[in-house]
């Protein structure tokens, strides 16, 4: 079911209304469960046997490791939970990395080959990491909250139920850690719900994906092969500044109304984007962009693999193992994985040269500088998400260095502009700390509902649910 | 409470702007915009305004036809036939006389291209329209002001925005470069590098022909929508646009045409190839006809359709 759609906004007012009954009340965890269950069974309600089985490893592994008498065991449950949830993701992810499916249709019969063909579950690569996430950090028991946890074993189930399909972050995130989510895990007031903060992060989602993204996308597809032959060196920049803002407000529409419905349910979300674009660095970057994967990446990867603290050589290898696995979790095609290495690399390379590269930290011309540079790193880095075969991304790049001249199609650009704008205000406001209050914000909200009603684009999939 | 006020005035203005100053003509954001919008005026506009139609894909939807024949050109580029046969058999009364494209015949229906174009809001309040969406509202402003005759005159109104990119509904570079004599490029590039590797792969495309069983169902599509829109007193004609020689030999529109020759009577095709030759016409990427060609074919075309008519 997709955020943007009828059949959600239905399902969420029923939801919604059933969640805050009093006389439900006692059952509110189970209604958020059974609702979450519908939600992601909608379109293809098979692929709950999978959902189900990786809830079950990940409650029984993690209530094991909080049960278990000595620390071998605690391990031993933890990583045997631990390589199952990756065997999944493995398994159902990146399969396709090693066999064509066609040839597999021709050459063989039977169950293991349904079983092979098996389509990509949708928040695959979500539900698995929240697994993994709990437990780990039911095996550190670093949070308070951890060392004091001691359910029973179906309150520890339905908890993790409820952490694993909560239906706002099932699909496309963000990642919640568990110690921050289980907390969380009581009953709720209506009288608490904080609809000033619900409502102002669902409005800007709405209007970031469907008004931004969705109209972007008819512009974007110029990007496309063979299109983007046709086109100059100025176009094709536009283009990629266009997909560069399309992929934001995708991305960023769609976490900020994750995390507005969350709160209508009385939950709070990390935030996923701090307006990334106007990052001084490409460390800086990761750490405005896509926040939750990155912190996730740091905490159960970089730090496990040694981090900083082993030295330089070592702190640039674990950078690019990071950065090669966060691409590869991205989907199964090369094209991820080197867009993680790009990133890798220009990390190491930044690092390396972080004092010629931080010369005159506070001059603005070099700030605006920085920031430039970043966001053409990062847009060319958006061409892997954009052209998945390998070859469109050198042709699109190899047409970007010939295709010079200053033929000009105004078209294209100017509509860019145009859905580019709200994008660079929102970042603007931002620098310049403009806080709104009651009226002027009400006005705001008022124009972007008035657009998310009238200028929709047409309904364009996320594009992290492909992941 | 203070937003869905604001909501509520700021609509309110904006339904009173499009009121009493209508768009006086529709301009898009893009070619996928343009077709929806199309679709939208033909599906809402006036039926009685149209005593025939061209359906098609994009091949046929750079064919300039006026308003003044009552002629309206429903080709969607990148779409499909079938989708604009679905579109035909949404309205009450269509028109007399319809021209299908068949090179795209094997292109299946845009389900989601009627829904979005066909909803009951934009059925029932024009506000909710393609065309009179903010965006483009206020690109078409830009174009035509409301007030009629703007202090600049119609040429100048066109130099001052072609930079902004507003002097064509339709944003695509090809379809404003080929179809619209006075914009085309005064100097048409040779055909050079690119452009034969451009026909190299449309040609290993065209080679890979057309599974036949999606074919077959394609035609028993068409069979229907012709049945249906026969029985409502309009008469289809099926037309063939022309492409490269190279690609005109192909393996797929043979295909399409000897499957299609075989299940319908000559009487349902128009073939415009025994009046012109079309082997010296000029394409600008294999596929879609070159300025010159594009409105000598419609010339022909639009001729031939009024004699239908008459």
């Amino acid at each position: 079911m997709d955020f943007t759609s009828g059949d959600f906004f239905v399902f969420c007012t029923v939801v919604f209304f059933l969640y805050y009954i009093p006389v439900l009340h006692k059952w509110q965890q189970l209604v958020l469960i059974a609702a979450s269950l519908v939600f992601y069974a909608w379109q293809a309600p098979i692929l709950l046997v999978l959902l189900a089985c990786s809830c079950l490893i990940s409650s029984w592994s993690s209530y094991g490791v909080l049960t278990a008498n000595n620390s071998s065991g605690r391990i031993r449950i933890a990583a045997l939970g631990v390589v199952a949830n990756l065997m999944v993701l493995a398994f159902f992810k990146y399969k396709f990395l090693f066999f064509d499916p066609s040839q597999l249709r021709a050459i063989h019969a039977g169950w293991t080959r349904t079983v092979l063909l098996l389509p990509l579950p949708i928040g695959i690569s979500f539900y698995t990491f929240h697994g993994i996430s709990l437990l780990v950090d039911c095996y550190r028991g670093k949070s308070d909250f951890f060392e004091q946890y001691k359910p029973n074993f179906w309150r520890h189930i339905f908890d993790t139920l409820l952490y694993l399909v909560f239906f706002p972050q099932l699909i496309a995130g963000p990642i919640v850690k568990s110690k921050d989510f289980f907390p969380q895990i009581q009953i709720k007031r209506f009288t608490q719900i904080n609809w000033d903060y619900a409502c102002n992060s669902m409005i800007v989602g709405f209007f970031l994906k469907m008004v931004i993204a969705n109209n972007m996308q008819d512009q974007t597809f110029w990007m496309n092969a063979p299109y983007y032959k046709a086109h100059s060196t100025l176009n094709l920049s536009i283009l990629l500044i266009g997909y560069s803002v399309q992929i934001f407000a995708d991305f960023a529409g769609y976490s900020l109304i994750a995390l507005g419905l969350a709160a209508l349910f009385g939950y709070r979300l990390p935030e996923n984007f701090n307006f990334p674009y106007i990052s001084q660095s490409i460390a800086e970057f990761w750490q405005r962009w896509h926040i939750s994967l990155s912190s996730w990446l740091r905490d159960y990867l970089y730090i496990p693999l040694g981090g900083n603290r082993k030295g330089m050589l070592r702190t640039y290898l674990n950078l690019i193992i990071v950065m090669f696995l966060g691409g590869l979790w991205h989907g199964a095609a090369w094209s991820f994985a080197i867009w993680g290495l790009w990133h890798g690399v220009g990390l190491c390379v930044e690092r390396f040269f972080f004092k010629i590269f931080f010369v005159g930290a506070s001059n603005r011309v070099m700030i605006m500088l920085r920031v430039l540079f970043v966001f053409t790193f990062v847009s060319f880095g958006w061409l892997f998400f954009k052209l998945q075969n390998f070859s469109d991304v050198i042709g699109y790049v190899s047409a970007l260095i010939t295709h010079l001249g200053w033929r000009f199609d105004p078209a294209v650009p100017w509509v860019i502009f145009l859905l580019s704008l709200p994008v660079i205000i929102y970042h603007l406001a931002y620098i310049l700390c403009i806080k709104l209050t009651m009226w002027p914000r009400a006005i705001l909200n008022g124009i972007l509902l008035f657009f998310i009603i009238t200028n929709a684009g047409p309904n364009v999939a996320f594009v992290y649910f492909q992941f | 409470m203070r937003t869905v006020f604001c909501l509520f005035f700021f609509g309110t203005l904006y339904w009173l702007c499009v009121t009493l100053w209508p768009p006086l003509k529709p301009v898009y954001s893009g070619m996928w915009e343009a077709n929806r919008g199309k679709a939208q005026v033909f599906l809402f506009g006036d039926h009685e305004e149209r005593s025939a139609l061209l359906i098609g894909s994009s091949l046929s939807a750079r064919l300039p036809m006026s308003s003044k024949d009552k002629i309206y050109n429903l080709g969607l580029s990148g779409g499909s036939a079938m989708t604009g046969l679905e579109l035909v058999s949404r309205i009450s009364n269509p028109p007399k006389l319809i021209f299908v494209e068949i090179n795209y015949i094997e292109r299946g229906l845009d389900e989601k291209f009627i829904e979005s174009v066909d909803s009951t809001l934009a059925r029932r309040i024009s506000l909710f329209r393609i065309e009179n969406r903010p965006l483009n509202y206020f690109l078409s402003f830009m174009r035509n002001p409301p007030w009629g005759k703007s202090a600049i005159d119609k040429s100048d109104i066109h130099s001052f925005l072609r930079p902004l990119g507003l002097t064509e509904s339709v944003s695509d570079l090809k379809d404003r470069a080929v179809c619209v004599p006075e914009q085309a490029p005064k100097k048409q590039r040779p055909p050079g590098k690119a452009f034969e590797i451009n026909i190299k792969q449309k040609k290993s495309i065209e080679a890979a022909g057309v599974n036949r069983k999606v074919l077959l169902e394609r035609i028993k599509q068409l069979q229907s929508y012709i049945d249906k829109l026969e029985q409502r007193g309009a008469k289809v004609v099926l037309f063939e646009m022309p492409v490269n020689p190279q690609l005109q030999k192909g393996k797929r529109l043979v295909q399409v045409r000897k499957i299609l020759r075989s299940h319908f009577p000559p009487q349902y095709f128009y073939d415009m190839s025994k009046v012109v030759d079309f082997s010296s016409f000029t394409t600008s990427d294999g596929l879609h006809l070159a300025g010159a060609e594009c409105q000598f074919f419609a010339s022909h075309l639009r001729q031939e359709i009024m004699k239908q008519i008459q």
